[in-house]
């Protein structure tokens, strides 16, 4: 009597997505029934590893986890370990670990649009497909990833895994040779980052408005990259020592990273829900770009989460520009430390969302027990409940094959970083 | 826009970029450059840039820009004695088959990429190391000798 499908899609192996993951999604009598994506990259066990080393030790090693966001992790471990031993870097050490986060976003960002997330709104397979017709834009995508690499291997000697933050500071401060270099590269950058705002917002994106609760670190004066309370438009204002009294970590038989609840609910973290809780952070040259664009933020189509990483690397040239202007070589760049027993808590916004840790730290600075929360972890359960609505709004009666495509484009505007949430996509799609 | 474009190959000095990681024989590549830097400076009629990268992705085609000549030197595994030196030019470069996931960009897809951009120097060669060894005496004058070979100094066509 009914003339609905049923269907089974399945996306073995997810492309475009960093790490291993895939979709299993089941359409039956024209309802989903069944949408899992399954994340079976092995656990990676880092939170084990770290145990017994120093807290220096684990500066590096939490880099390793992942090639694309090192500076992240880097950067919520040492303020972790700052906090607890209650001392204070200073002015100099705080602005230039802030440059070398924008670094980092850059080059994630500008990779993600140009090479991952466009070929996916232009109607090509992959970046290579694109760039036959669309040259200027994946050579600008490359010019800006090069320069966030660049900006990040000026603090950490190298781009992927750096070596240069330590508790207390940098074990090197760059020359103002360097800096000088640098900050013309990033003037000339901006124009490019300008257009880039514009370009992101021409490009035709689905019209698809969902609920969902933004959450992201918020800094009394700064956009929420380095530090800030945990902060969400549904009222969550907290102390990242506070973390676990609103998140819970639960395991889905499904996946081999945690999923979190807000509150009980999924939530957003990333751009697109960084974006909407920092508005009034932007700079306001920035601000003036987002506002010609005729988008209004806060917005709730996650498909408009590739325009917010065009305005936080519009948004983080212009920091990394004015935290350089008056650069001086300091006498030493680092402050000593007397190592304290205790919890250590940090947050620090990687590329991909909110990247929490908590450390249990012994009288002698060593790392007793290791706590890491990822940005993708805690965008899974997000991700999922995203793929259902975004499914059923473009229309469940339609093929196969768009519908995988269409799920791969609401994962990748996640921008997933798998390696780092196992501690991603095969579509598995059944229509029965 | 306004980028340099690669047609203009203004630099006439050849870059060597070393490709790899800080993990085992993914150094090999690193370790020829710093063989090279060595054993090249006695070479005379040329000019040579060093390069290290450090799994470069996409921006590999950055690091090239602006050069006429440029040779990757990477670690290569393709079932030969261990410290072979393998040479591919541009042309069998382009013809390396693509991974088929893409979320660890490899030298070939960026190659393939760099086709399509228009951005790969005219003369542009792989310096490959076979694996499983450490770089002897041996390799690095193997090197040498390839370069020399595949390289003529400027001025001499």
């Amino acid at each position: 009597m009914s003339e609905q499908r049923d269907i089974r899609i399945e996306v073995p192996v997810l492309a475009r997505v960093e790490g291993e993951g895939a979709l299993e999604l089941d359409i039956e009598q024209g309802e989903i029934r069944n949408l899992k994506l399954r994340i079976f990259e092995p656990p990676r066990f880092f939170e084990k590893f770290v145990e017994t080393h120093t807290c220096d030790d684990v500066i590096d090693m939490v880099a390793r986890i992942c090639g694309i966001c090192p500076v992240a992790y880097q950067m919520s471990a040492a303020q972790a370990f700052e906090r607890l031993f209650e001392i204070d870097p200073g002015q100099w050490v705080r602005d230039m670990r802030r440059v070398m986060y924008c670094g980092e976003w850059l080059q994630s960002h500008a990779l993600h649009i140009h090479l991952l997330a466009a070929p996916d709104f232009l109607g090509f397979g992959n970046a290579i497909e694109m760039a036959g017709q669309y040259p200027d834009e994946v050579r600008r995508g490359l010019m800006l990833q090069t320069l966030g690499n660049d900006l990040i291997a000026m603090f950490g000697a190298r781009s992927v895994h750096p070596v240069g933050l330590r508790v207390g500071g940098f074990y090197h401060a760059p020359s103002l040779d360097d800096v000088s270099t640098m900050r013309e590269r990033l003037e000339a950058a901006l124009p490019e980052a300008e257009a880039l705002i514009a370009w992101a917002a021409s490009l035709n994106m689905p019209d698809d408005h969902q609920q969902f609760v933004s959450a992201g670190l918020r800094h009394p004066e700064e956009y929420g990259i380095y530090s800030g309370n945990m902060y969400s438009d549904s009222g969550l204002d907290i102390d990242v020592s506070q973390w676990d009294e609103h998140i819970r970590e639960i395991h889905i038989p499904h996946s081999t990273a945690l999923h979190a609840e807000l509150n009980g609910k999924p939530y957003l973290v990333g751009p697109l829900a960084r974006l909407n809780i920092n508005l009034d952070r932007l700079p306001p040259q920035t601000a003036a770009l987002l506002e010609k664009t005729g988008i209004r933020f806060p917005s709730h189509n996650m498909f408009h989460s590739l325009l917010a990483r065009a305005v936080e690397i519009h948004m983080v040239v212009v920091q990394a520009c004015q935290l350089l202007e008056d650069y001086g070589v300091p006498d030493r760049p680092w402050v000593d430390w007397q190592p304290k027993p205790g919890v250590a808590y940090g947050a620090s916004e990687a590329p991909r969302g909110t990247l929490w840790h908590r450390y249990e730290v012994d009288g002698k600075g060593h790392v007793s027990s290791a706590r890491i929360v990822p940005p993708t972890s805690q965008n899974q359960g997000r991700i999922e409940e995203d793929i259902a609505l975004s499914l059923q709004s473009f229309g469940l009666d339609k093929d196969e094959d768009a519908l995988r495509l269409h799920a791969e484009k609401v994962i990748r505007n996640y921008d997933p970083c798998i390696s780092c949430a196992t501690h991603f996509l095969q579509l598995k799609m059944r229509r029965s | 826009m306004n980028f340099v474009l690669n047609d203009s190959e203004a630099n006439q000095a050849i870059v060597l970029i070393g490709v790899g990681s800080p993990f085992n024989d993914d150094t090999l590549g690193w370790q020829l450059l710093d063989a090279l830097q060595q054993e090249l400076a006695t070479l005379p009629g040329y000019e040579w840039v060093f390069e290290k990268a450090d799994r470069p992705g996409p921006v590999l085609l950055e690091r090239m820009k602006g050069y006429k000549r440029a040779v990757l030197l990477d670690a290569l595994d393709a079932g030969l004695s261990p410290g072979t030196i393998q040479v591919l030019r541009k042309e069998e470069l382009a013809q390396i088959q693509r991974p088929a996931s893409s979320h660890a960009i490899g030298v070939a897809e960026v190659l393939a990429l760099g086709e399509r951009l228009q951005m790969l120097p005219s003369e542009l060669y792989l310096l490959g190391i076979q694996m499983g060894t450490a770089l002897s005496e041996q390799v690095v004058q193997a090197a040498v000798a390839k370069l020399e070979e595949i390289l003529a100094p400027p001025g001499v066509e």
